[in-house]
């Protein structure tokens, strides 16, 4: 079988972050549907947002066998797995978001900017949990 | 056409209710494996909804045409017993296992009479799972039947039978009477509660004109009565008794088409929160559906023909007002009955019915534009409540911008919390429960420590309560806030109240010994620089008071701020305990102190404020329902079962002085 890589590897990755914005979005539309009363539509879009998550799983499914597409490193088993949710957590709290919160101040959303902190002291305290269970995985291919 | 208190007892409805009406399906050990399935949860509400399902099956009696009274007692061992006086749940052979048909309902799933719809017209209970899903999860179970002159009584222990039912002659009574202990090896050991229950009685009072509904605490002999007459509209009056309302008189609505027969009552109050109570067959359906959805429509559009036939409408609010404009302040009873409604689940949460909601729209919107036309005083007063409400949510708009500013040039547009907090000072004491907590304002005053005769500032100080809490304790209470209003309240309390901003302090350098501000500081774009006024005014060796509310960790923090955010779109910043104190240390302070407090608040009073959109209020009740377990497992809150939340806010509060030298 031919591998994916290349430009469909692009394009899957790019369909990936589509389908999984898709599913913030239909839950968010389906919660102001029903606020605002339309209660069909409100269905509606909680059906397109749970089928949506199956598609994008479907999308991981294709690309886990090659890479992470949040951070480049194999993924696959709880090993590698909870590397690269480390990986992802440990650059959102020390790149993604100071950098986000400093922009923000530059640019006067001092809300926004306060958003951003309220989210590196999040990621920090997620890093420190990966860092203690990563502890307790053995790594794929070594003996127990 | 009817008017909604016309409900007599119904008339009796002429078919046979004996064994050949019971379909048998299905078996019970399922239900105990995952009683969430069948009575929505395995908690405190699932083991009232036991009770629900049994009081269900007593009205439906009665609204078939059987009987007058229903009674429920709890009894002192925590069991209970609901008893009606309808015609008795048949005994004869079953023709489907030749044993009594009584035993098959309490021993069979889907076995009930509400499969086959003659012989209820419009029924309440669950389809039929009824009273075999309750028997399956009671600890045990009797029944007593009252019928063609004997006496029928059956024991079971966790669904099954003890042994074969007794029968013995008896007189003329006919009834049911079921009493039982919910299995807790199954179900959460939650005790019935007559708050839970008593409420629920009250509705089905009301909405069942004729029937007397009777409770009893064996546990503390408190009886009561309940007689309702005055359908959906007198369920109304006393539910929302409390509220000031826009108008006296509610807007009643009643219609009836082949199976469909609405009664339904709306009164706008002067609250932001919606409050809506909805029935279909006389069962709450907490998550509303059809019925509700039609409710809405219906006003909606009533509200906005009628605005645009009066031009009513002006420049600031033409085309502006929303669906949630209408429906901010709204109470209403809407009641339906029908035949096979439709639900979501199980537990009856939330109707389905296109045509429900066609027909409810429709039979709103002429209802009100008709008492609209009669009557135009209440229209006006109607109208006008609702175009505040475009004009509240306009201004809170405008302060979520006002949040953000240019950071060079600060400019902020201080007419927007003038606007916002003049608005609130009308219930300002009212708006939460925080404000006038004894103890947080003790906590506060504690920390004092300035010599007898102090000058003291209060800033940004509201009605003047933080201040007042440190009488006693120094000389002159000055104080200052943005808003007029303010201003006037805080006169009642202080020696001397400026209006001003704290941006740029009024007063000259070194001139207070004291400082004190409360729950202000994230409200304001860069706080450095309001710090740096305090810091200013005070006299070198002065102290600084200042309480804030903080998340309990890194990670609720986010989570809060959503919340806070949609509470008050002023929010510039949450801040976490650790960037506060760097903030007050950075400005120049020393001699840090802390106090913390943790008080519980109603979110349901702190958010019924024209700041927060009625769209952000119901977003905020979905951020605590929906709270990630990372979140719950730092902050405590709790959900009531009517919805309702109490969060625990955690209070520091901090001393700070400005060194001598």
């Amino acid at each position: 079988m031919t591998e994916l890589n290349g430009e469909m590897l692009a394009e899957l990755r790019a369909a990936f972050l589509t389908e999984s914005m898709n599913v913030q979005r239909y839950a968010h539309f389906a919660e102001v549907a029903g606020i605002e009363g339309h209660l069909a539509l409100a269905e509606l879009f909680q059906k397109l947002c749970a089928t949506t998550a199956c598609v994008a799983r479907g999308h991981l499914d294709l690309l886990q066998e090659v890479v992470d597409p949040a951070t480049d490193l194999p993924m696959g088993g709880t090993g590698s797995n909870a590397a690269c949710a480390l990986a992802g957590e440990l650059d959102e709290t020390t790149r993604l978001y100071p950098r986000l919160a400093t922009a923000a101040h530059d640019t006067g959303l001092a809300d926004v900017a306060s958003w951003f902190e309220t989210l590196v002291a999040l990621k920090k305290a997620h890093t420190a949990r990966l860092e203690q269970a990563l502890a307790t995985v053995t790594p794929e291919g070594e003996a127990p | 056409m009817i008017t909604p208190d016309a409900g007599a007892a119904p008339a009796a409805t002429a078919t046979r209710y004996d064994a050949s009406s019971i379909v048998v399906l299905s078996d019970l050990e399922a239900v105990r494996r995952n009683p969430g399935m069948y009575v929505g949860s395995s908690g405190g509400e699932g083991v009232h909804h036991l009770a629900f399902e049994l009081l269900d099956n007593a009205v439906d009696e009665f609204a078939a045409g059987h009987g007058t009274a229903v009674e429920v007692v709890l009894h002192a061992d925590g069991a209970l017993s609901v008893r009606d006086d309808g015609r008795g749940i048949p005994v004869d052979p079953h023709p489907a296992t030749g044993g009594p048909t009584a035993e098959v309902l309490l021993t069979t799933l889907h076995s009930g009479g509400k499969f086959n719809g003659d012989v209820y017209r419009t029924s309440a209970g669950l389809h039929g799972v009824g009273l075999a899903a309750v028997n399956a999860l009671s600890a045990w179970l009797r029944l007593d039947v009252w019928r063609d002159g004997g006496h029928f009584h059956q024991s079971f222990r966790q669904g099954v039978a003890d042994g074969p039912a007794q029968q013995a002659a008896a007189g003329p009574d006919h009834g049911t009477r079921i009493t039982f202990l919910p299995d807790f090896t199954v179900m959460a050991a939650t005790p019935f509660a007559p708050d839970v229950l008593l409420p629920r009685l009250e509705e089905i009072a009301f909405l069942n004109p004729g029937l007397t509904v009777t409770f009893r605490d064996d546990r503390d002999g408190r009886t009561e009565t309940l007689r309702g007459s005055g359908g959906v509209r007198a369920l109304l009056m006393h539910r929302y008794a409390a509220a000031t309302t826009v108008h006296a008189e509610p807007v009643e609505i009643a219609r009836e088409d082949g199976d469909l027969l609405l009664t339904a009552a709306v009164r706008w109050t002067e609250a932001y929160t919606e409050g809506i109570s909805a029935f279909v067959n006389t069962i709450r359906t907490a998550a509303g559906g059809a019925h509700v959805d039609g409710l809405r429509t219906g006003l909606v559009a009533a509200v906005n023909q009628h605005i645009a036939r009066h031009g009513l409408t002006d420049r600031a609010t033409a085309d502006r007002i929303t669906a949630m404009d209408v429906l901010e302040g709204l109470t209403a009873a809407v009641a339906i009955r029908m035949e096979r409604p439709e639900f979501d689940g199980q537990t009856k949460q939330r109707l389905q019915s296109e045509r429900v909601n066609r027909f409810v729209a429709e039979a709103v919107e002429q209802a009100t534009l008709r008492r609209f036309a009669d009557d135009p005083e209440l229209a006006r007063a109607v109208v006008n409540r609702i175009l505040d409400s475009t004009r509240a949510r306009s201004a809170a708009r405008l302060a979520g911008r006002t949040a953000r500013f240019q950071r060079r040039a600060v400019d902020i547009d201080y007419s927007v919390y003038q606007r916002q907090f003049g608005i609130r000072s009308q219930n300002w004491h009212d708006s939460c429960s925080w404000l006038t907590d004894a103890e947080l304002l003790g906590r506060h005053a504690a920390l004092c420590e300035v010599p007898a005769g102090a000058r003291m500032l209060d800033v940004c100080c509201g009605s003047g309560v933080v201040g007042d809490a440190f009488r006693g304790k120094v000389g002159e209470m000055i104080g200052l806030d943005i808003t007029p209003e303010m201003v006037r309240l805080a006169s009642q309390r202080l020696d001397r109240v400026y209006q001003g901003t704290v941006y740029d302090l009024p007063f000259d350098d070194a001139s207070f010994d004291l400082v004190v501000n409360r729950e202000v500081l994230h409200l304001l774009p860069q706080p450095e620089r309001p710090l740096a006024e305090i810091y200013r005014v005070l006299r070198p060796g002065g102290q600084f008071i200042v309480g804030q509310i903080m998340p309990y960790g890194d990670e609720d923090a986010f989570w809060m701020f959503r919340i806070f955010k949609k509470k008050q779109p002023l929010l510039a910043q949450m801040f976490r305990e650790e960037d506060f104190r760097r903030l007050l240390l950075g400005a120049g302070f020393t001699g840090l102190r802390t106090d913390e407090y943790f008080l519980w608040e109603s979110i349901d009073r702190w958010i019924d404020t024209h700041e927060t959109t009625p769209t952000h209020r119901r977003q905020i009740y979905r951020l605590f329902y929906d709270a990630p377990a990372q979140v719950r497992a730092v902050h405590p809150f709790e959900v009531a079962a009517d919805g309702s939340v109490r969060d625990r806010w955690r209070w520091c509060v901090y001393s700070l002085r400005k060194p001598l030298a």
